[in-house]
């Protein structure tokens, strides 16, 4: 949240310049200095890239924040697993770190299941694997589902063996066992891991 | 009197090179670039009187980039950019050898007043 919230800052921030560099080259104008054609239309195309992109931050923070509203809901996956990928971008690039989201061409995934705690579990995949960030220069998460049960997949390099992780792992048990879910750790030879989350359908209350 | 040479890093583009043009219109020497690694390259053959540094950058952020800077140019005074309620970085900054810091959005008369008394003009 405080990633999201220091990008839509500089989503002002950038406005905010581009606005007064109109308004320094309106006071130019005004002593007689020519107006830069080529330099208004890159600050109007500017800001309106910056209010899109601030429509498109305050769509994810909203997302987010009504994911509480509702215990459990019908949850459209691939939507939430972008959303969760998009709000998490920005700290993973903070360690020049990247998360790619795998999603099946053509497939749209649906559970009855509690959203927030969806992120929760999800994010918690992503700070396991962010701890070691000279490992894990890429995540990557992709969902299946059949038989009605889905599929989570988090993958990365490395995972730590130390307390915070084994802190975040028991977490992510606990958000399971409400998810009517469980947990899966794989790795090949002591590299390349990845957390699977098996999630069944909650029931949604009436 | 010399211009005052200003280095601005920032990893939003947008920002370092709008605010560079926009001290240069007002009679500064300004540069502005979007990385830590780059400013430090950049350090290696230019003096700035004044770098203004965002706190939160990938790879080597603010802070850090202040102490290399610090390190190998101890005259030049650094201002930090902060965002909304991220105050305690700004005061963890000064703390660490920043001059002072604003919190974006800037009013760029307030990041001009803070330059000159950087300099002490």
């Amino acid at each position: 949240m405080a990633s999201l919230s220091h990008e839509l800052n500089n989503v002002f921030a950038i406005i905010n310049e581009h606005n007064g560099l109109l308004e320094d080259m309106l006071a130019g104008l005004k002593q007689g200095m020519p107006l830069d054609e080529k330099k208004i239309q890159r600050s109007s195309q500017k800001i309106g890239y910056q209010v899109e992109r601030g429509k498109e931050l305050i769509k994810r923070l909203n997302q987010f924040a009504h994911s509480t509203d509702h215990a459990v809901m019908e949850t459209e996956i691939t939507q939430w697993l972008q959303a969760i990928v998009a709000l998490s971008q920005r700290l993973a690039g903070m360690k020049e770190m990247i998360i790619e989201f795998k999603a099946s061409p053509g497939e749209t995934i649906f559970l009855n299941t509690n959203p927030y705690y969806l992120q929760q579990a999800v994010f918690i995949c992503f700070q396991v694997f962010m701890a070691n960030c000279e490992a894990n220069r890429l995540i990557t998460v992709a969902a299946e589902k059949a038989e009605g049960m889905l599929s989570l997949t988090v993958a990365g390099s490395a995972i730590n063996d130390d307390e915070f992780t084994r802190d975040k792992l028991g977490l992510l048990k606990i958000l399971l066992e409400q998810l009517n879910g469980n947990l899966e750790i794989k790795s090949r030879n002591g590299q390349n891991y990845s957390i699977i989350l098996k999630l069944r359908e909650l029931k949604i209350e009436v | 009197m010399n211009p005052i040479k200003v280095l601005l890093v920032d990893d939003e583009e947008d920002l370092s090179l709008v605010l560079a043009e926009r001290l240069e219109m007002r009679g500064f020497d300004a540069k502005g670039v979007i990385s830590s690694e780059e400013a430090l390259s950049l350090i290696k053959e230019y003096e700035f009187d004044v770098m203004v540094i965002d706190v939160k950058m990938p790879g080597i952020g603010g802070v850090d980039l202040m102490r290399r800077v610090k390190h190998q140019n101890p005259k030049t005074q650094v201002i930090l950019f902060t965002g909304h309620g991220s105050s305690k970085e700004g005061e963890l900054g000064i703390s660490e050898g920043a001059f002072d810091y604003l919190i974006k959005p800037i009013k760029i008369e307030d990041l001009i007043e803070k330059i000159e008394k950087a300099v002490g003009r």
